[in-house]
């Protein structure tokens, strides 16, 4: 087993970001449940769409391996608060955090390191691809494809 | 000139001549004679000379020779002052070119023959002429014309001018010609004069070139005449267009048509010479290996031995010895002098003789050449020998104490400084340059072989060809014998001091050196596996010797021994000398070299070893059946020989070469036994290769197979002789150990065994190499397979096999001797000689994150670097290499939609053996891609780059 720790916390988020329009902003208060929708197809590397555009923000955290600084991907979908609270190290079973109108899907540390990243700021299909590589570990990265 | 018209007339045939007048005529031959004069000077020699040599020219060694004994050496001086003018003279006797000549013209018959005839009534006047040319007292060069007119003699134009007409007697001729001519009528020359400075220089003055030095003779005599120079020529010569040359005063009467020519040189009266002689001729030595005793000079010198020898506990225990011995044969290396001077070389095979005025000095650069028969051959430095070819001791002593002659060898052509005047106008030297056989000119007959491996028995063992040493360090083979060394210096810790080669050989006088020395030498001592055992032996005097290293200019000589015999300088020449490879010491401390003795080297050939005294000598050559994969036909090759080793089941043929005197000898030959292949097979003990009658000259080469032979022809190294279709001898399947071969002489039923080794004891090296190629298709390994025998690089013709059907053709490489190599892919196995099994090892990119996008490559195996490649326009490109085991790429930009494929490069060395299996390291590419978080992102549809860290 991978002895990791979360170093520190950067909560730098990534430049695809764009502006968001203020009405569609408006439109997502009522559609709760298609954040969480999205959220677990991501995680489960299946496609998604839903009809009102959702949010989607990439951040980049950083962890120790094993001696060398590991940076990895945090996946925010929806209007989501600063993550440093939820900070940590977590696996399969529980690195998908939903709050009201957000999802934080979390790297996931295990035999693989599995992280998520998005290529947009927000759109309404959803398309993860993964690749992987070995090595000294394993790092599966789902890119969101928007 | 008028132009006459002749009518000829027939009449009858009469018993008298009578003669009819037809005409007069009025002829008038004026005419222009051109009389040259031309004067130049012959100098003393300082610095660059000319060098006037003649004969048949040749090209040596790459080098333009004159083939001359004799050569002139002088300068072409720019200034000069004589001790007065030079005056040349000459009386012209002529006809007046102001008036003409009057002849009548007659028909005259005589027996009905009609000829037409003039008579001179009338001819011009002789005139007279002193004609002189002055060389002034300050010219070295003088060239003058003048012209004067004459009338030509008229029977120049007509023929048959009478003064009287035939008559019955005279018929057809006039009764008196007329036959006077233009002449030169006398000549005078200035025959003997001084100079008063030549060159700069004043007869008296004496004049040091660094070296050398020399006085210029006084009073300096110069002369155009025979009788008062050395050289008995003459050179004040008058010619004409009617006669030839003939000296200034001895002309009288010289009949002249248009031109006179009087050339002129100046040639000083005293002439010194430099001879420079051969040595004699020496006989050419072979050297081969033998398990025979008796050898004694000069018929033979030991060169090496090694033992047949066993460790027993801490020393090396000989039983019976096997030694490399060198055997004079029936032919003789002949010595020519090569002498350079003045940018021309000559060469000669008897004593040369360079004569120069005297008040000269020059450098000559001096070489002995050796030739065997139409083969030139190598030599060494040359030296000056202290004793010629009639046992004159040649004192250089008094000639250098006199700064008369300065010499030092330096490499191939030695150099001389000589100084020519009054007190020594002759000097003769005595040359001398080891022979080395193993190089020849104009092509590379024959190739030596430096050292035979031989077989030596190492605890309790047959050690063939054990490789000892330091573990991880040096290897040395356990028993080699030297076949090309010095053939005097290899017995130096013997009785009676160190021999002199010419005087073992010819009964050559020699000097005697005083000195005594001690030379080490040092074992092999298995126990540390380091040549560590220490043998000392002490080499008294005297010690014979005649080559001198330098000789100077001073009163005494370092080292030389006093009394009766003086020796005119120490040791040989420290770097051009050294011909002897022992450790020397002055037995009181110091290292000094021994004085320099005549040597030669041996011809060292690929031979088999024999148990007698060897009058035959036999090589094994390695025979192949066809040189093609597919082999439909017999098309034999003969490949050149190699060390006295076989491979079971292999066809070999073999070259015998005859040391005797030349005589007609009936040659018998058999291997003990073998196969014979053709269109049959046969086996048998005993068999009969050939037998034949032939008259042998020495040296005479054959190469002989069952029931053919033919003559030698040298070839290349790794270029086989093309022998068509012929039986081939092939040596035993099941079988290694000796192999005996019996050679008979039936005349006079001598019989000669000699005795080669069938083995199995292959062993091979591979060197794979990974193909790095621009485009990447699929990992490649490249293979190439060394072919050892007991440990020696060996050759045959033999093609490998390898797992997936393929055959590959044999190659011959040049490895210090010859090695069979075969190239490819070989993949689950090979076999060339024995099979070897591959157990395939996969050498695949390893990787390891590091901080800041850094990725760690390393790969299992003996990796030598990576190259990298990057998918463009549907190819794998190469866009980098790097040459090392671990290597540290920034993949920051390397995307998963556009990855780097990582290919290690893989080289290996490894030894194999038939049977056994080897591990080989074969390469697999991986591709490389960034999964891990960073600023830069996955902006989708970039490319990526490539950076090393």
């Amino acid at each position: 087993m991978l002895s990791i720790k979360v170093l520190l916390i950067t909560t730098g988020a990534m430049a695809v970001a764009a502006v968001v329009a203020a009405a569609v902003l408006s439109s997502m208060y009522k559609a709760d449940w298609s954040v969480r929708y999205i959220a677990e197809s991501i995680k489960a590397e299946k496609p998604a769409k839903v009809n009102t555009p959702v949010e989607v923000k990439t951040y980049v955290i950083w962890y120790n391996v094993g001696g060398e600084s590991l940076q990895l991907y945090l996946l925010a979908v929806g209007r989501c608060p600063p993550p440093d609270v939820y900070m940590g190290v977590y696996t399969l079973s529980n690195n998908s955090i939903h709050l009201p109108n957000c999802s934080f899907l979390f790297p996931a540390i295990g035999e693989k390191i599995i992280h998520y990243y998005a290529t947009c700021a927000q759109s309404t299909d959803f398309f993860p691809e993964a690749v992987e590589l070995e090595y000294q570990f394993v790092v599966r990265l789902v890119i969101v494809k928007c | 000139m008028w132009v006459v018209l002749i009518i000829l007339l027939l009449t009858q045939l009469t018993a008298a001549v009578t003669c009819e007048k037809v005409d007069v005529l009025q002829i008038s031959t004026a005419a222009e004679v051109w009389i040259e004069f031309s004067f130049e000077t012959w100098g003393l020699v300082f610095g660059n000379p000319q060098t006037l040599a003649s004969g048949q020219k040749n090209v040596v060694w790459g080098v333009d020779f004159y083939i001359t004994q004799k050569a002139l050496a002088y300068s072409t001086p720019v200034f000069v002052k004589w001790d007065r003018e030079l005056k040349y003279a000459i009386e012209i006797e002529y006809f007046d070119s102001s008036e003409s000549w009057r002849v009548e013209e007659y028909v005259c018959k005589h027996g009905g023959v009609v000829y037409t005839y003039y008579k001179l009534t009338h001819k011009p006047e002789k005139m007279s002429k002193f004609i002189e040319f002055t060389v002034s007292s300050t010219s070295a060069r003088y060239s003058a014309r003048q012209f004067l007119k004459v009338s030509i003699p008229i029977q120049r134009y007509l023929h048959s001018v009478c003064v009287e007409l035939p008559d019955d007697d005279s018929w057809p001729s006039c009764r008196k010609k007329f036959v006077d001519e233009n002449v030169v009528k006398w000549g005078r020359g200035q025959t003997v004069w001084t100079a008063l400075e030549i060159n700069g220089r004043r007869p008296g003055e004496s004049v040091d070139a660094g070296f050398v030095r020399v006085t210029i003779p006084n009073p300096l005599y110069y002369t155009d005449h025979g009788a008062y120079n050395d050289l008995g020529i003459y050179s004040a010569i008058l010619s004409t267009d009617l006669s030839r040359g003939q000296y200034i005063s001895d002309v009288w009467q010289t009949p002249f048509l248009r031109r006179i020519t009087l050339t002129v040189t100046a040639v000083p009266s005293k002439w010194g010479s430099v001879k420079l002689s051969p040595p004699r001729p020496l006989p050419l030595y072979i050297s081969t290996v033998t398990l025979n005793t008796s050898c004694a000079p000069p018929q033979c010198f030991v060169i090496d031995a090694v033992g047949n020898s066993t460790w027993v506990g801490t020393s090396w225990r000989w039983r019976g010895t096997l030694r490399s011995i060198a055997i004079k044969t029936g032919e003789y290396l002949t010595p020519h002098v090569a002498v350079t001077l003045g940018g021309k070389s000559l060469l000669y095979n008897d004593t040369v003789e360079v004569k120069m005025p005297l008040g000269s000095i020059a450098k000559l650069g001096v070489s002995i050449f050796w030739k065997l028969r139409d083969l030139w051959v190598d030599s060494h430095a040359t030296y000056l020998r202290v004793v010629d070819n009639f046992g004159i001791f040649v004192n250089y002593e008094a000639v250098a104490r006199s700064g008369k002659l300065y010499y030092k060898p330096q490499a191939r052509e030695a150099s001389l400084y000589v100084a020519l005047d009054g007190e020594f106008s002759q000097i003769s030297t005595a040359w001398y340059s080891p022979p080395n056989p193993c190089r020849q000119w104009p092509r590379q007959t024959f190739d030596c072989l430096y050292s035979q491996h031989v077989y030596t028995k190492y605890a309790g063992g047959w050690v063939g060809y054990a490789k000892v040493g330091p573990p991880g360090g040096t290897q040395w083979p356990l028993s080699k014998l030297t076949l090309v060394n010095w053939l005097v210096g290899g017995q130096v810790c013997r009785e009676g001091g160190f021999r002199d080669l010419m005087s073992l050989v010819w009964g050559d006088p020699h000097l005697y050196y005083h000195h005594v020395y001690r030379v080490k030498t040092y074992a092999f001592n298995p126990q540390s596996g380091d040549f560590d055992i220490l043998s000392e032996c002490v080499s008294r005097p005297p010690h014979q010797v005649s080559l001198l290293s330098e000789v100077y200019r001073a009163a005494e000589y370092r080292n030389t021994t006093l009394g009766v015999e003086p020796l005119l300088h120490q040791t040989a020449d420290p770097t051009y000398g050294n011909f002897y490879n022992y450790q020397w010491e002055k037995v009181d401390g110091g290292v000094e070299l021994p004085a320099g003795w005549s040597d030669a080297l041996p011809l060292g050939l690929a031979t088999l070893p024999t148990n007698s005294s060897p009058r035959w000598l036999v090589s094994i050559i390695p025979t192949t059946a066809c040189t093609n994969i597919m082999c439909l036909e017999v098309d034999a090759a003969l490949w050149p020989p190699g060390v006295a080793l076989a491979l079971p089941g292999v066809g070999y043929s073999f070259s015998l070469t005859y040391l005797g005197s030349e005589k007609n000898v009936t040659l018998r030959m058999w291997v003990e036994a073998g196969y014979v292949v053709d269109s049959t097979f046969k086996w048998g003990r005993n068999i009969s290769l050939v037998q034949l009658t032939r008259r042998w000259r020495p040296m005479d080469t054959l190469y002989v197979g069952p029931g053919w032979h033919l003559d030698y022809k040298p070839v290349e190294p790794c270029q086989p002789i093309a022998i068509g279709k012929r039986p081939i001898y092939v040596t035993p399947v099941n079988y290694t150990g000796p192999l005996q071969i019996v050679l008979e002489e039936v005349e006079t039923g001598s019989k000669y065994f000699y005795i080669f080794f069938v083995t199995n004891q292959v062993s091979y090296l591979l060197k794979t190499t990974t193909v790095v190629p621009q485009v990447f298709k699929n990992p490649q390994l490249d293979m190439s397979i060394y072919l050892y025998l007991e440990g020696v690089p060996y050759f045959h013709g033999i093609n490998v096999f390898s797992g997936g059907g393929r055959q590959y053709p044999f190659r011959c490489i040049h490895n210090g001797g010859l090695q069979t190599v075969a190239r490819g892919e070989f993949t689950q196995w090979f076999e060339m000689v024995g099979r070897v099994e591959f157990v395939d090892r996969v050498s695949e990119p390893r990787y390891e994150l590091l901080s800041g996008g850094i990725v760690k490559i390393t790969a299992e195996g003996p990796v030598v670097g990576y190259a990298f490649y990057l998918n463009r326009n549907g190819s794998w490109v190469k866009v980098a290499e790097a040459a090392a085991s671990v290597v540290y790429v920034n993949a920051s930009r390397i995307f998963p939609w556009d990855p780097l494929l990582v290919l290690p490069i893989v080289r290996q060395e490894t030894l194999a053996k038939p049977g056994l299996a080897v591990d080989i390291w074969r390469p697999k590419a991986r591709l490389l891609y960034k999964t891990w978080a960073d600023q830069v992102g996955y902006p989708l549809g970039d490319k990526s780059r490539y950076a090393l860290h």
